[in-house]
């Protein structure tokens, strides 16, 4: 292993953007970056911070959509700086269209410019799947129209049957999405959606009884995860099990409509994130939406853990520059245990005034180990029981288990003691 | 270099009786160690790359080349202390790096403090109530002592003990120094040298209220253990012997019935000589803020000439002229 000093600062790849809170990961790609390609780590994205220059080896301000004149940015200030790209990783949502134009004018390896539009606009994405010229076994298009009015709202919700749900296109961690059977009336929900309209706001009709999984894709090697979401009107992402619990009949019908999405968004092999629903009665898969790029939630980490001798970070790194050892892009996974993550939810509204400290030892079991407790709330930070998005949670655990329903108790008593441990001083009393 | 010895964890120390438990602090403190580079041997390539660097106005790119100039010739064997300082593996709690550069100028030094920084993985914290960069007489500085741009000496201690986040590291680089004013350092094995096994152990449940002092422009204050076990970090020391001419001493025993400890330690830090860095432009000194506490003798300048330096204080023509970074390690922390 390379040590910071013997780490070639003349080859570099480069990280377009992440999404929210994910600098930790930035500082993973780094780490994995030093280690497996001998690499300097440069940040592109729109300002950078302080914390984002104390993280990469160098920033480049640079905006992350596919104009010509970002392109020539990012080329000109890695010219400055004499150093030879050896890999494009698109970490965020938009970083993914400057990303493709960016590794095709590289000649690396990243998503199909011609495509991957979908992944970042959620109605560009229904429009290519209903424009396709056939579906995997078990796959069904959703119905799906752009919204620009309160009045188009009311009609599309009509057509529906009142089973609406409203998503802005290009926003990720649950912002925004609502589910329309759960307000109170269609004028709160426009007031909440409206601000998105500029950018674009879809309506689709709303899947019921299926569960949320998603097709988990780097380099060739894929898994399903099992997500789970609040069931209020937000729909906010709460716990993921790497692999999901599924025969070998359903995670095929996923894995196909998984395999169908990226091939619609261009993924090209490289880092895919596509949720989907699937209906156990009906047998069949529905898209929420494509990401071609790392999924949220450590869900990496998790099928690190999940898996024997898996490590998707640097599985990624080899593929977008191209170092991977094998051909073939239809890997086998071999399971070691199954592995899950669970936020924590605030028990009542106020400012957190303490955060226990915990032995993870004492709470692991004969069956489940808990591996790691995170608290993303600090003291003096506000903190809600309305979940509306991920960052909405107090914390999360993280646990493996080699039997899944040990670990899913687990998960969910687990957090709920957490969450009573945890000191809230009340607005009210 | 490592130690290969596997470490204790937590739980095997909270196992162990009082003998055991002191003989373990003992040879844990007594491993921790500094060690001094002499960077000569790339000084001119330094010096050269700088004279044709020295118009780049884009501070960013000047470091990145800076800091792939040093990973490119500096040689292995001391390359290895940039990822292990402080770390229990290696007890090596402070790094001295002599004549990396000799050209006073201001900006070479912020280059040179700023890449060994990174490379040692620093991360530094700026507070918007404290200035906290550049070291230098400031105006007032002659009326204070225990504050980094006065005059006065600064007792032995680590930095920002009030502050919720923890510094793990301080690093300091002189760009001029014609004072010859030395940064002094103290291990905690000479500050407990003295203590019977008994006392050694109430240390590591012993609680102290820490509070800001001058160097803020706010109060602040926090409870804390002043002494902690990891894996990872080994035995880290919490202790700050400072007394601010307006907060008063800065360390504090919640419990009075303690105070005898800290009083005690400081009496070892006023007693025992104060091992002493190299006062010469181009010296970079970094110190596991945990592991050794850092301090300063009053400055060597005749008192009558302090006002002029303080009164039209610049970086120009004042006679020491530090630059500083502290914070915490740069690593992958789900828990921040």
């Amino acid at each position: 292993m390379p040590t910071e000093l013997q780490m070639n600062l003349q080859n570099a790849v480069l990280i377009l953007g992440y999404n929210n809170t994910r600098i930790n990961d930035v500082k993973r790609i780094r780490e994995t970056a030093r280690n497996t390609l001998n690499a300097a780590t440069i940040l592109c994205k729109k300002s950078p911070t302080v914390e984002d220059k104390n993280t990469a080896d160098f920033v480049i301000d640079v905006a992350l959509n596919s104009d010509q004149k970002n392109i020539d940015n990012i080329m000109n200030a890695i010219k400055d700086i004499s150093i030879n790209v050896v890999a494009v990783l698109p970490f965020s949502d938009p970083g993914t269209q400057l990303g493709s134009k960016l590794a095709l004018h590289l000649g690396l390896r990243g998503p199909d410019v011609n495509k991957v539009n979908t992944a970042l606009d959620k109605y560009a994405y229904r429009q290519a799947e209903k424009n396709a010229q056939g579906y995997p076994r078990g796959y069904k298009p959703i119905f799906a129209e752009k919204i620009d009015s309160f009045e188009q709202l009311c009609a599309i919700h009509k057509q529906l049957n009142g089973k609406t749900f409203l998503k802005p296109t290009s926003e990720g961690n649950s912002r925004g999405c609502m589910n329309l059977s759960h307000v109170h009336s269609l004028e709160n929900a426009w007031s909440e959606v409206r601000k998105y309209i500029s950018s674009g706001v879809v309506a689709e009709e709303l899947v019921s009884n299926s569960e949320e999984y998603s097709w988990d894709h780097v380099a060739g090697f894929s898994w399903v995860t099992e997500k789970k979401t609040t069931q209020n009107q937000y729909r906010a992402e709460i716990q993921q099990i790497v692999p999901a619990p599924l025969s070998d009949v359903e995670t095929s019908l996923i894995t196909n409509a998984g395999t169908f999405m990226s091939e619609l968004a261009g993924s090209n092999h490289g880092a895919c994130h596509n949720e989907v629903f699937y209906s156990e009665k009906c047998q069949s898969v529905q898209a929420v939406e494509p990401n071609l790029r790392p999924a949220g939630m450590r869900i990496w980490d998790l099928a690190a853990l999940a898996y024997e001798n898996f490590e998707p970070w640097k599985e990624w790194l080899l593929w977008t520059s191209q170092n991977n050892r094998q051909e073939s892009f239809l890997n086998t996974l071999n399971q070691k245990c199954y592995a899950g993550l669970r936020m924590i939810t605030a028990v009542k509204e106020g400012i957190l005034q303490n955060i226990p400290e915990i032995n993870l030892n004492t709470l692991s079991t004969e069956q489940v180990e808990l591996i790691e407790i995170v608290w993303t709330k600090k003291p003096e930070n506000s903190v809600t029981t309305v979940i509306k998005d991920n960052s909405d949670f107090i914390g999360y655990i993280i646990a493996t288990s080699k039997d899944y329903d040990a670990l899913s108790s687990f998960l969910d008593i687990t957090t709920q003691k957490l969450a009573l441990e945890v000191k809230i001083y009340d607005f009210f009393n | 270099m490592d130690t290969t010895d596997a470490q204790p964890t937590l739980n095997k120390i909270n196992q162990m009786n009082q003998m055991e438990l002191a003989k373990f602090l003992r040879k844990e403190i007594s491993e921790e160690k500094l060690i001094i580079l002499d960077f000569q041997y790339i000084q001119d390539e330094i010096e050269c790359w700088w004279s044709k660097e020295k118009n780049n106005d884009n501070f960013q790119v000047l470091k990145f080349k800076f800091m792939n100039l040093l990973i490119n010739s500096l040689h292995e064997s001391d390359s290895y202390y940039f990822s292990n300082l402080g770390l229990n593996r290696s007890k090596i709690a402070a790094v001295c790096i002599k004549n990396i550069f000799r050209t006073d100028c201001h900006r070479l030094s912020l280059l040179v403090h700023e890449s060994l920084s990174s490379l040692f993985q620093l991360t530094d914290i700026k507070y918007d109530y404290e200035e906290h960069k550049a070291l230098f007489l400031k105006p007032s500085g002659e009326f204070y002592k225990d504050w980094g741009n006065g005059y006065g000496a600064i007792t032995p201690h680590s930095d920002d003990l009030y502050e919720n986040l923890n510094i793990d590291y301080l690093s300091l680089t002189i760009c001029r120094d014609i004072t010859k004013t030395p940064t002094s350092y103290i291990f905690p094995r000479d500050i407990v040298k003295n203590f019977n096994d008994i006392d050694l152990c109430k240390l590591l449940h012993l609680k102290a209220k820490f509070l800001s002092g001058k160097n803020v422009a706010i109060l602040k204050e926090r409870e804390r253990n002043i002494m902690e076990y990891s894996e990872k970090y080994g035995l880290r020391f919490f202790l700050d012997f400072r007394i601010d001419n307006h907060t008063g001493e800065r360390m504090q025993a919640v419990d009075p019935g303690e105070q005898y400890l800290i009083d005690m330690m400081r009496d070892n830090v006023s007693n025992f000589s104060q091992e002493q860095s190299i006062p010469e432009t181009g010296t970079f000194l970094i110190v596991a803020n945990h592991k050794v506490l850092h301090g300063r003798p009053q400055m060597n300048i005749d008192k009558s000439e302090i006002g002029n330096y303080t009164k039209h204080s610049c970086f120009i023509d004042t006679p020491r002229l530090l630059f500083r970074s502290k914070g915490p390690r740069n690593e992958i922390n789900f828990y921040e």
